[in-house]
């Protein structure tokens, strides 16, 4: 007789759960034989791959079946859950509110990350499209941008791409006009014929193939085409640039959606960049001011592209480099710095995980995504704590039904399949619920996000089915307990009424505790993450920033006016001050190489530099902590004279700085002297450690002024400032800012943070107290019985509300020390995102214990304290 | 009494050819040769069940294991009522199909 092969156990196993007994014995005894017959002569392996298949498909079919027979028994099971519903109203509102806001919670911040991950990949070819980025020598930076010729020359000599497209955003407010209609526009780009198959950008109107192909071409989204237009027909009209060249408008696109990072209104043709910018612009190989993708064929690798680049780029500099040897000396830093290298980044990565220098939109954080989907998750399963939690206590409540049930000849898995079904049902409900509060909640949501998470994204089918998933999810694991360890019940114990399902379960207690460690937790980042963002408010940053007005200058008009301007301005009585400097203060990244004394007559050191007015000190209330401030009397003050702060004083190695002397290192010979050291101020943001920074006088780069207004009329002083400013330039719309709302613009992804962990945290705490009252109300009621005894018997109040809270204020107190170390861990590494931070202190430990344990006392003493009023005449008569 | 459905009618039919051998791999194999389409165990045997269920035919377990090569199986064979069930089937079948083809063959020389 031939060696016979085995079938395996497991898939047996397996099969039998769907069988009843009676069943088992039939089928097993069919399908061995099945088995037998099929695998005569085939090798084990094979014979057991195929008694899997047959064994998974036979289970499809028996799931089939018992969906259909079991839809008579269903409609009993949800009945009866109804009744309970209906018949425990407290009970089931806890539950089923605790679960509606946690799964509310759950599906914006999921929709949200939804969002965030959908950025960019809209495009046909999304997988297939790269960005060109520089880590460029020059800068010491890596940078989104890349060389202008780049882009013709990577197709010329790579035969796997199949496009290259340059984007080049222009990157300040450009005037348009149409007709007599003339407005500043912001998302002006040029780019090359191959963008629309590089991109999915649908034409509306217009060929895509031939739409940029002509010099002063353009395409119009059909937002921008309503604006000019109207309802009449944008082809072929004619649209003025600055008003120095004239664009035809070749086609309407449409609006570039929202979930791309980088919008853009215009797309003309970058045949006419030299017009545009200056002449020889586009050939510049020194000069990188625009974005480059490419497009890969289908199949091509592109870290074997990546590993080409290097050869490439030497190629590419070889005439630059030739070109620029006989200057070498005047090129600061040398030859060496106008080389760099190439790398390329998926464009679906560029969102959440590029941070360059110059990308066309603000990107977001990956690791913020990894934050939410945690708190998503920790809030979900709070609530589906809550749910078996309150589902396991009251189910000794329903141990007579069970118990009868079972005497009537109830399976073990009918009464799993009838408490599942029961939970099922309350989920869904929930749903429902959570949908409602989704709704309500959206535009909320949305503004406090700051993005738009379209409704009609989330009205969809994958997200739809995903919805239906969690819920039957949520439903099966947290009415999983409740349902095995009911139906295990004995009846002959349930019915003769000795059953009592004891108020101490381990597992209780472990779900409770880990509800409040994730309560615990977020209350502790929480406290955390606001004490943080409180001192970066308020640290005191060596200036002051507050009723500061800043007006970027942009043309050469405005900064030749900018004398008179301010004269005319502090005319005014409620205008204090004005100045100007060449940056925004706030974000100085403007390094040059200097020279200092002390050092090599070759060498030099690159340190951020601010070209000031004479008054710039003054006007912030900036400390000079030796020598004086610039002064228009002094001449030298005009060319020759420099301030620098402690950090650049330290960073020269000068322990008597005044009259030390400084000079550009291109022109070592026109030394300076430093005439004041002034205190380190913040003028990045507290990420970010104070560099060294020299101040100058330059009253030709003073391209942002600011305004010292005094407290009292705001509006009034911006009127009077509007209206000086319209006297002066008729041509320009009045655009500022306030210095402190662009300070804290620095840290609204932490603010964001901030309030989303206040919001989360709150939240945890609602759910968990939910949780918390539903046990305590329960348990006091197993115990009425023995309070009106022990109160018969002399036991004061006090003592018995010590007893029925006492256990489970353990348990908070028990999750609170667990929770610290991690809590700890996990918020220094926050913090280290910060040069200057708090220190987690022994305060916010306390605090966070104090705050959850008087949250569970209030939540669990209004029934103790209840249950331990009552007359105990009441409670014992009902033996 | 509810029709038969079309794969019970097939299932029956398999069973009365297969006369005393019907068991689930020959039932198999004679689907197969009859319409070319191979059934799943699974699909199969919860087909068989219902047929059961329905008292359309019957099971008889048999150990054969003495036999050379034999071994435990369970035989299905028809009830009367199955046999019923199948001559309802066949005259339902009989009247509806009565003057079709004609009219099949008129609809077809219209096209």
């Amino acid at each position: 007789m031939e060696k016979e092969v085995r079938p395996p156990r497991l898939p047996r196993r397996m099969l039998e759960f769907f069988l009843t007994s009676e069943e088992k014995s039939t089928l097993l005894t069919d399908l061995d034989e099945y088995f037998h017959e099929n695998t005569i002569g085939k090798s084990r392996f094979i014979s057991r791959c195929w008694y899997w298949r047959q064994v998974l498909s036979s289970i499809l079919s028996l799931a089939k079946r018992s969906v259909f027979w079991g839809g008579i028994m269903l409609k009993n099971y949800f009945v009866i859950a109804f009744r309970n519903i209906r018949r425990n109203k407290v009970y089931s509102f806890i539950n089923m509110a605790g679960l509606a806001v946690g799964m509310a919670c759950f599906i914006l911040i999921s929709l949200f990350i939804r969002y965030q991950l959908s950025y960019d990949r809209y495009h046909e070819n999304t997988s297939r499209i790269y960005r060109v980025a520089t880590e460029s020598k020059m800068h010491g930076t890596t940078t989104a941008l890349t060389a202008n010729p780049i882009a013709p020359e990577l197709v010329r000599e790579f035969p796997e791409i199949v496009h290259a497209v340059r984007i080049d955003h222009v990157n300040q407010k450009v005037l348009i006009g149409y007709g007599h209609k003339f407005f500043k526009e912001e998302q002006f780009c040029l780019s090359d014929p191959g963008v629309f198959e590089v991109f999915s950008f649908p034409l509306v109107k217009g060929n895509p193939d031939s739409a940029l192909k002509e010099k002063y071409s353009v395409v119009i989204s059909e937002g921008i085409a309503k604006k000019y237009f109207g309802d009449n027909d944008p082809v072929g009209k004619i649209l003025y640039f600055e008003n120095k060249l004239d664009f035809q408008v070749t086609g309407v696109m449409e609006n570039i959606p929202l979930n791309s990072h980088f919008r853009c209104d215009f797309l003309a043709s970058f045949a006419c960049a030299d017009e545009v910018f200056w002449k020889g612009y586009s050939e510049d190989k020194t000069q990188k001011s625009l974005h480059t993708y490419i497009l890969l064929r289908e199949g091509a690798s592109a870290s074997e592209l990546e590993k080409k680049l290097p050869a490439f780029v030497s190629r590419f500099l070889a005439p630059v480099l030739e070109e620029y040897a006989p200057m070498k000396d005047k090129i600061p830093g040398g030859l060496e710095n106008i080389k760099f290298t190439l790398f390329l980044q998926p464009l679906t990565r560029i969102h959440l995980h590029s941070n360059l220098f110059a990308e066309l939109s603000p990107n977001y954080d990956i690791r913020y995504i990894y934050i939410f989907s945690a708190i998503g998750i920790f809030i979900l399963l709070i609530a589906c704590i809550n749910f078996m939690n309150l589902s396991t206590a009251y189910s000794s409540k329903r141990s007579k039904e069970v118990g009868l049930r079972k005497v009537l000849g109830a399976q073990r898995t009918q009464l799993v399949k009838r408490f599942i079904s029961e939970s099922l049902l309350m989920s869904f409900i929930s749903l429902f619920l959570a949908l409602i509060i989704v709704e309500f909640l959206l535009p909320v949501f949305n503004s406090f996000m700051g993005e738009n998470l379209v409704s009609s994204s989330y009205k969809s089918w994958p997200v739809f089915w995903g919805l239906i998933g969690l819920t039957v999810l949520v439903g099966v694991a947290s009415g999983s307990y409740p349902a095995f360890f009911v139906s295990a019940f004995r009846p002959a114990k349930v019915l003769r009424g000795a059953f009592r399902l004891g108020t101490k379960s381990y597992f209780r207690s472990i779900l409770v505790v880990t509800q409040f460690m994730i309560t615990v937790g977020l209350i502790f980042s929480t406290i955390v993450i606001t004490s943080q963002l409180h001192y970066i408010r308020n640290r005191r940053l060596g200036f002051r920033k507050e009723h500061v007005i800043v007006l970027p200058l942009e043309s050469e008009a405005e900064i030749r006016n900018y004398l008179g301007f301010k004269s005319e301005l502090l005319k005014f009585s409620d205008i204090k001050d004005v100045t100007g400097a060449s940056n925004i203060f706030t974000r100085i990244y403007s390094s040059s190489p200097f020279w200092w004394e002390g050092a090599q007559e070759n060498e030099s050191k690159r340190v951020q530099k601010l070209f000031v007015d004479y008054d710039f000190i003054k006007t912030f209330g900036i400390e000079i902590v030796e020598g004086r401030g610039f002064s228009e009397h002094i001449a030298s003050d005009r060319f020759n004279a420099f301030i620098i702060n402690e950090s650049a004083a330290q960073a020269f190695g000068w322990t008597s700085p005044l009259g030390k002397q400084i000079a550009w290192a291109r022109s070592r010979n026109k030394k300076g002297a430093v005439i004041g050291v002034i205190e380190d101020f913040h003028f990045r943001s507290l990420h970010q450690s104070i560099e060294p920074l020299i101040l100058l006088v330059r009253s030709n780069y003073l391209r942002n002024m600011f305004i010292k207004i005094s407290s009292e009329n705001t509006p009034k002083s911006l009127a009077s400032i509007k209206n000086t400013w319209e006297e002066f330039f008729p041509a320009r719309p009045f655009e500022y800012f306030f210095l402190d709302d662009d300070i804290n613009k620095m840290y609204a992804s932490e603010m964001r943070m901030s309030q989303m962990f206040r919001c989360t945290a709150l939240l945890a705490v609602f759910i968990a107290c939910l949780g918390l009252f539903g046990l305590i109300s329960y348990t006091t009621e197993q115990r009425t019985r023995e309070i009106g005894v022990r109160k018969v018997l002399g036991a004061s109040v006090p003592s018995i509300v010590r007893l029925l809270s006492s256990e489970f204020l353990k348990l908070v107190i028990i999750a609170n020390i667990l929770t610290w170390p991690l809590a700890y861990y996990a918020m220094n590494r926050w913090l280290q995102n910060f040069a200057y931070r708090i220190n987690v202190g022994f305060v916010s430990f306390v605090l966070t214990g104090v705050l959850a344990f008087t949250v569970a006392i209030i939540t669990v003493s209004f029934q103790s304290i209840r249950a331990a009023l009552a007359n105990p005449v009441e409670s014992l008569r009902y033996e | 009494m509810k029709f038969l459905t079309r794969a019970d009618e097939i299932l029956l039919l398999t069973i009365l050819r297969l006369k005393d051998n019907a068991y689930v791999t020959t039932i198999i194999k004679e689907v197969k040769k009859r319409t070319g389409k191979e059934l799943t165990f699974g699909s199969l045997w919860v087909s068989l069940d219902s047929l059961n269920k329905k008292g359309l035919i019957n099971k008889r377990m048999a150990d054969e294991t003495s036999l050379r090569g034999g071994r435990k199986k369970i035989y299905y064979t028809l009830t009367i009522s199955g046999v019923k069930a199948n001559q309802e089937a066949r005259e339902i079948q009989n009247s509806l199909w009565k003057g079709v083809p004609r009219l099949l063959k008129k609809y077809q020389e219209g096209q």
